[in-house]
């Protein structure tokens, strides 16, 4: 990709980030909807299963997936897309790849064990560093 | 008045236009550089040659001097334009960018990638046939004719053959914006060619 798409994307891009959440994630996606002239708030809540980065950061994209009804639903949607106005991370996931598309074959209970064990990132960077300490 | 402006196609992106996405085609025109006027007077015609595209170090001796006698520095090609409006029409002179009105639609010319010699599925976007069920010739085109009584094949008959690589005119595309600053065109949509490859830009 050309260096200068960039100068072409920049006033695309979002203004405040997303807020961090990562694959495994349970999140709240909050998505502005327009009915009518009337815009509202629609919450959208489930496990992301994948962000992609595209061919360039503006076409970078997350995928959200949930149960409604007992029917996997799926929504993916660009980081810089306007319509969402923020992430929100319920709870995290522990998982140990980048893709989650096994979620898919899955049913009831399946669907959720990965993400019992929720971790906290203080406790972590603390590990991090005195793992750290061992070493030097 | 009509415009032309040659670029390079950087390539594709995409921009929020409000709350759409919209797909965009980045072009850089690096100010095209006027190497010969034409005049009516002495060619009949009123018209700029100028050096477009990308810059060059090595030009053969003929085309080279074209160059250095309008002091220019090498570039991609030579192409003759409309003389645009506004500009002082002398060797030296330049075209950038800031002759395009971004309110109003461009038409954008390119040579289109080569596909080489191409079946009739890719080419005339034939159906092909069955993929199982022992089926053979799945790309082939079929049936391309009747039998004794036109006795021949219809003049014009798609069918398999060279494709791309000719130029191609995409109408009425909008441009989303303009930085004059780096010479950048952002057309919507889709443009012939390679990135990398040289377009032409031109407005009514």
């Amino acid at each position: 990709m050309h260096p200068l798409l960039d100068t072409v994307t920049r006033a695309s891009r979002r203004k405040e980030p997303l807020g961090e959440f990562r694959v495994g994630d349970t999140v709240d996606v909050h998505c502005r909807i327009k009915e009518g002239d009337k815009e509202r708030i629609q919450i959208f809540t489930g496990t992301v299963i994948a962000k992609k980065r595209g061919h360039g950061a503006i076409n970078a994209s997350f995928t959200v997936r949930r149960i409604v009804a007992g029917e996997g639903v799926e929504r993916t949607w660009p980081i810089d897309c306007p319509r969402i106005a923020k992430v929100e991370v319920v709870r995290h996931g522990r998982v140990r790849r980048a893709k989650l598309y096994y979620l898919r074959g899955r049913v009831g209970k399946a669907t959720k064990v990965k993400e019992l064990l929720e971790h906290n990132p203080a406790e972590k960077a603390e590990a991090v560093e005195k793992a750290a300490d061992k070493k030097g | 008045m009509a415009v032309a402006l040659y670029g390079t196609k950087l390539g594709m992106t995409r921009v929020y236009d409000g709350e759409e996405a919209v797909p965009v085609t980045v072009i850089q025109c690096l100010p095209n550089e006027v190497v010969e006027v034409k005049t009516p007077e002495k060619h009949g015609f009123a018209a700029l040659k100028v050096a477009v595209g990308r810059r060059r170090r090595k030009l053969n001796k003929p085309i080279a001097g074209e160059y250095q006698k309008a002091k220019v520095a090498f570039r991609e090609a030579l192409r003759e334009v409309p003389v645009a409006p506004g500009i002082e029409a002398k060797p030296g002179a330049q075209l950038t960018v800031a002759l395009l009105d971004a309110s109003k639609r461009c038409d954008v010319v390119g040579i289109s990638k080569g596909r080489g010699f191409a079946g009739v599925m890719k080419r005339h976007n034939f159906a092909g046939q069955y993929a199982s069920h022992g089926h053979m010739g799945e790309r082939r085109p079929g049936s391309i004719g009747a039998r004794m009584d036109p006795a021949r094949i219809d003049p014009g008959h798609p069918m398999a053959g060279h494709y791309g690589h000719e130029r191609v005119t995409v109408r009425n595309l909008r441009i989303m914006s303009i930085d004059p600053e780096n010479h950048l065109v952002v057309v919507k949509g889709a443009v012939p060619g390679p990135n990398g490859g040289l377009v032409e830009i031109k407005q009514a």
